[in-house]
């Protein structure tokens, strides 16, 4: 047992608890909800870049970078409010001595007197975000040289089906015809890639104003109503209540909403309803998108937000790329927020985006859209 | 009598991009064109033909589109042409950036040959330029 660790006690074997924790390879760190330190392992001061005596003596928050100390800070005050629920759970990602920590919080939902504290888990990601670093840039790479050949394929393409060659034939205008569609999307597909990779590692330029959220959800849903109407569904939007604004980049968050609605619609039947609720709960604004389908097995809600994994057996015509989901879970994420899935009990599943609420002090007081 | 068609000097490392924009252009009719292959030779073509519009690729070789554009800023013979980057959608924010500061605009590759005309036009309306 080395010196790092202090239990109190926990209610079960102590020595089975200390061996566990010391011999995780991540950093373990188990709080009070103001954030005291009550027991960590080696790993953690690691982590840290500090020594185990200094872990044990500090508040969590005290110990991370400032930024992500206070929003640390923050989601222990909002996770020591949650009631049990195996979601409630706080993730952020960042650099500490030239590190990459991925720093994940979950309250622990016990009763007595272990009741209210809290675990963090810190793992050193840094080999894992410098490979993903690189795929991004590699995948830029790539995207930027197919995209000027298939600029030319798809411009002479466009110009012989305008006739800038003179007359061609109804056998040649449907052969180009086909071409110029495969064109168009294999061009949707290098923007899919190129979206996911830098969404994926954070670097999406995001456009922040303070926007309202009823304006890119109302936007999105008119995009696909022609769609939704062509087979007789149903797409209805309802708010409850009064929805704060959200500091975001409404297109990116239009896409979202767009990705989530047409995906509803892909699974769902004919003459069914895809319903859009927009309201607030607590300090986040919730954007959930339902419909009348035939749910998502388990396996494939975890993992659903991966990207190329495809639903199997979905008896659509649709050809998917496995892409939207995963970009809008990065672009969500990118935001501070989060996306979730479940079935509904009835039939059909659920979308939910949650946007965080800003304070007062992150409202610019230009910008407003 | 109908208008004088419009000059616009293309530089693009790209021939088989710059065959689509020249065909594009020059089927509308109310264009005429002059290429480059490269940022040099284009500032070059520009001093000698000053055309009414400067389509411009971001990524040339050696001086890249940005630079290209700063020196045309830098002349005040070439300063006031409308200059337009065609940009690749991996720098397409970077061309963003560079149209507020420079006061350029963009057109994302790939673009729809169609429509570039009608795009080009309506930007030189948007300049003056008649």
């Amino acid at each position: 047992m080395t010196d790092s660790i202090k239990s109190d006690n926990f209610g079960i074997d102590r020595s089975v608890l200390e061996s566990v924790i010391a011999s995780a390879g991540v950093g373990i760190l188990i709080c009070d909800t103001e954030g005291n330190v009550r027991l960590a392992n080696d790993a953690a001061a690691r982590a840290l870049t500090t020594s185990a005596s200094t872990v044990l003596t500090s508040r969590i928050f005290d110990l991370l970078p400032l930024p992500q100390g206070a929003e640390v800070r923050a989601a222990f005050r909002h996770l020591s409010k949650t009631a049990c629920d195996d979601e409630a759970f706080h993730e952020i990602t960042f650099e500490i001595e030239g590190q990459t920590l991925k720093c994940v919080t979950h309250p622990i939902f016990t009763t007595g007197e272990d009741a209210g504290l809290m675990v963090t888990l810190l793992q050193n990601v840094t080999a894992e975000t410098q490979a993903a670093r690189a795929q991004t840039e590699f995948t830029s790479v790539i995207a930027h040289e197919l995209r000027t050949p298939l600029t030319a394929l798809k411009g002479s393409i466009d110009l012989v089906l305008a006739n800038a060659g003179g007359e061609i034939g109804d056998s040649v205008r449907s052969l180009l015809s086909i071409s110029q569609a495969s064109c168009n999307r294999l061009i949707r597909l290098l923007d899919d890639l190129l979206d996911v990779a830098q969404a994926e590692t954070g670097s999406l330029k995001l456009r922040m104003h303070v926007v309202s959220v009823d304006g890119f959800v109302l936007r999105a849903v008119e995009t696909l109503r022609a769609q939704a109407e062509s087979r007789g569904i149903r797409l209805l939007v309802r708010t409850t209540g009064e929805i704060p604004a959200v500091v975001a980049d409404q297109d990116r968050l239009e896409q979202v909403v767009v990705n989530i609605i047409s995906n509803a619609l892909k699974f769902s039947p004919e003459k069914s309803r895809v319903t859009v609720n927009v309201r607030r709960s607590q300090s986040v604004v919730q954007v959930s998108v339902s419909d009348e389908g035939p749910g998502i097995r388990e396996t494939d809600r975890a993992n659903i937000f991966r990207k190329f994994y495809r639903l199997p057996e979905t008896g659509s015509t649709e050809t998917g790329r496995g892409l939207g989901l995963a970009i809008s879970k990065a672009i969500v994420e990118q935001h501070g927020g989060r996306i979730t899935v479940r079935n509904r009990r009835s039939h059909g599943s659920t979308f939910t985006i949650e946007l965080p609420i800003p304070g007062e002090d992150e409202l610019p007081r230009k910008n407003k859209q | 009598m109908p208008a004088m068609p419009r000059k616009i000097l293309i530089i693009e490392d790209e021939p088989d991009i710059l065959t689509v924009v020249t065909v594009a252009l020059e089927m509308h009719g109310s264009f005429t064109t002059t290429t480059a292959r490269t940022g040099a030779e284009g500032i070059m073509l520009a001093r000698r033909e000053h055309p009414d519009a400067i389509l411009l690729d971001v990524m040339l070789p050696g001086m890249d589109g940005y630079e290209v554009c700063r020196k045309i800023r830098s002349e005040p013979y070439l300063a006031e042409i409308p200059v337009i980057f065609l940009s690749a959608q991996a720098d397409y924010d970077e061309a963003r950036e560079a149209y507020e500061r420079a006061k350029c605009f963009v057109l994302r590759k790939p673009f729809d040959p169609l429509k570039l005309a009608s795009n080009i036009t309506a930007i030189l309306e948007s300049e003056g330029v008649r």
